[in-house]
């Protein structure tokens, strides 16, 4: 029992690389620019109080939703302080650049826990149109806020080995908040499946019927056997399958790939199938919390491995700081370049240092003048 | 290349387990702790309702039960959640999926007598670019035209009659609240593919409901 405690408390509070938290905060933070996208067409029908969803409409519909009972803690929400058209229009405007922010990980810390309360916010002021996807999307966007997620995959980590404050080798920080996103998805299933126990149509083989039947839903057309009932037995069973093994064996890493894999597939099935926007893929992208940062490292360079690396030599008498060529490895995360100081001209097989050829300058290379200043030093 | 920080501890790649890390700060256990048991309580399905009053719970569902009469009303677990804006509940296709398509429409009588249906945004009409992210105005009508939320009707009329408003000197006068609903029958039964229809609510139009913007 003490091992098993022990295990569980070194796996919850360990300490690691953070980068599958970078990887998440990417892809998360693409999701919600595409979803504030979106709804800002609809922005004037759900958020303000000449739309269909004024402002008191919250109270009283979470009044009487809320399981517990009666409504008697506030819901924090920026938008209740005014409720102009204007100022609704202010922050959702600055949801939407913050968003932007956290996805290429600038001033990381602060910006993700003003989204997180932005989005909070937005969900507090509107909760009739939610769904599950929103639901989860706040649940993640407040778990990055309390995690390291800028120090891995970020502008912030590429300015400080940049300014020389850090090295280059991956950061090590506590995972905690990592585990707790896996831990939240698996209680999304583990809910659910329970839930589902106690429905006659998924007991009875019959459940995945309905939905891809109901016009309302329709998405792309399906081919007909998978619509019939053998199909539909094993489609029901196997979502039960999947979700249950979502809490289970998914923490068991043989099993993991193959868990994963199976449970991507579903949600690609939903999402082809049905008209449910963004679910499968925010869920997908939470999957990303059951590896290591270690483990995407490894696999990044093992991808990086596979293709002939590409010697780059520096332009002849430019001495390039050593922490700018650390700057450009970091963008560089299949490791396809390797930086190579010469005073000669470039020999057979090498070749000389071009944006691009340089892999790790892709990604601010186009900004005019810049790539000149890093490879001659200019920028020092 | 520049060598690591000395004071930054390095992980096993293998395992992502750092031997020499630095320990997590007590508090941050705690809170971990507390957080965990919040969100599983919350997230854990009610049975009281389905029980009934007078029925006993068995098996898991004393759990549930337990769970929902204790757990759930604490004040620190209620609190926690709303301020932080953890609470969550998970009911995808559960207990079982929905079996009913329904559409919301409107009709609108104008001053002249003059009838016209408004068609609430319906993602069955729309193009398959437009109803991705149209998505939104179903999930809100699946709760606005329940019984159970009466309040809604009244101010989804308003908006609807402000949509319709584009005649000078002919303003909408009533505006007609309708769901439209067609059950998917069950395998080797026909499907019904007429809709089945019923106006649930009536609203006359005041002239401060024109005037504010569309």
């Amino acid at each position: 029992m003490m091992s098993f405690v022990k295990s569980m408390d070194r796996w919850f509070f360990g300490h690691g690389s953070p980068t599958a938290l970078g990887l998440i905060r990417i892809a998360l933070g693409l999701v919600c620019i595409l979803n504030l996208a979106m709804m800002f067409g609809q922005w004037r029908d759900w958020f303000t109080e000449s739309g269909f969803h004024p402002a008191w409409f919250t109270d009283a519909f979470l009044g009487h939703a809320d399981q517990a009972g009666d409504l008697v803690f506030a819901r924090p929400n920026l938008y209740a302080l005014s409720n102009s058209d204007a100022w609704s229009l202010i922050l959702f405007g600055t949801t939407f650049v913050l968003a932007v922010l956290l996805t290429i990980g600038l001033w990381t810390k602060p910006v993700s826990i003003a989204f997180a309360i932005l989005v909070v916010s937005m969900h507090h002021r509107s909760p009739v149109i939610l769904h599950g996807g929103d639901t989860i999307l706040r649940c993640l966007v407040l778990y990055l806020a309390m995690s390291p997620c800028g120090q891995a995959c970020s502008v912030d980590r590429l300015r400080d080995i940049w300014a020389g404050r850090i090295s280059r080798e991956p950061a090590v920080a506590p995972l905690w908040s990592q585990r707790l996103i896996s831990y939240n998805v698996s209680l999304v299933y583990f809910t659910t499946v329970w839930l589902k126990t106690g429905g006659n149509l998924w007991r009875d083989g019959l459940a995945t019927w309905y939905p891809n039947r109901l016009q309302e839903f329709e998405r792309f057309p399906l081919p007909p056997f998978l619509l019939e009932v053998p199909m539909v037995k094993l489609t029901t069973y196997g979502t039960l399958f999947v979700e249950f093994a979502m809490v289970t064996l998914v923490y068991h890493k043989p099993f993991r790939k193959y868990i994963l894999s199976a449970a991507v597939l579903m949600h690609l099935f939903i999402e082809y199938s049905m008209n449910i926007p963004l679910f499968a893929f925010i869920m997908i992208l939470s999957y990303l919390s059951f590896f290591e940062g270690e483990e995407i490292d490894a696999w990044a360079k093992q991808v990086g491995e596979k293709f002939s690396k590409l010697r780059v030599t520096l332009p002849i008498g430019k001495s390039v700081p050593q922490t700018t060529v650390d700057t450009l490895g970091a963008m560089d995360p299949f490791h396809l370049v390797t930086y190579v100081e010469s005073d000669e001209e470039p020999t057979k097989g090498m070749l000389r240092a071009s944006a691009v050829r340089s892999v790790g300058a892709w990604g601010f290379a186009w900004l005019p003048g810049l790539w000149k200043r890093v490879i001659t030093g200019g920028g020092r | 290349m520049k060598s690591s920080n000395p004071s930054l501890p390095k992980s096993s790649a293998k395992t992502g387990v750092v031997a020499e890390a630095p320990k997590t700060a007590g508090r941050i256990k705690i809170f971990v702790l507390f957080h965990l048991l919040c969100i599983t309580a919350w997230s854990l399905p009610n049975r009281l309702d389905s029980l009934g009053a007078t029925a006993r719970p068995t098996g898991t569902d004393i759990l549930l039960v337990e769970n929902q009469r204790r757990i759930k009303p604490l004040l620190p677990v209620r609190a926690y959640l709303f301020t932080t804006g953890f609470w969550q509940y998970w009911d995808m296709f559960a207990p079982n999926p929905s079996q009913r398509d329904f559409y919301g429409d409107a009709v609108v009588e104008y001053a002249n007598g003059k009838k016209e249906t408004y068609q609430y945004p319906r993602m069955y009409l729309l193009p398959i670019v437009e109803k991705y992210p149209a998505e939104r105005y179903r999930k809100f009508y699946e709760r606005a035209h329940l019984e159970q939320n009466p309040f809604i009707w009244s101010v989804f009329a308003q908006r609807v009659a402000r949509v319709m408003d584009k005649y000078q000197d002919n303003p909408p006068k009533l505006v007609r609240l309708r769901r439209n609903w067609r059950d998917v029958a069950p395998p080797g039964k026909p499907q019904v593919k007429e809709y089945s229809s019923y106006e649930y609510f009536r609203y006359q139009v005041r002239r401060e409901d024109l005037e504010q913007p569309k």
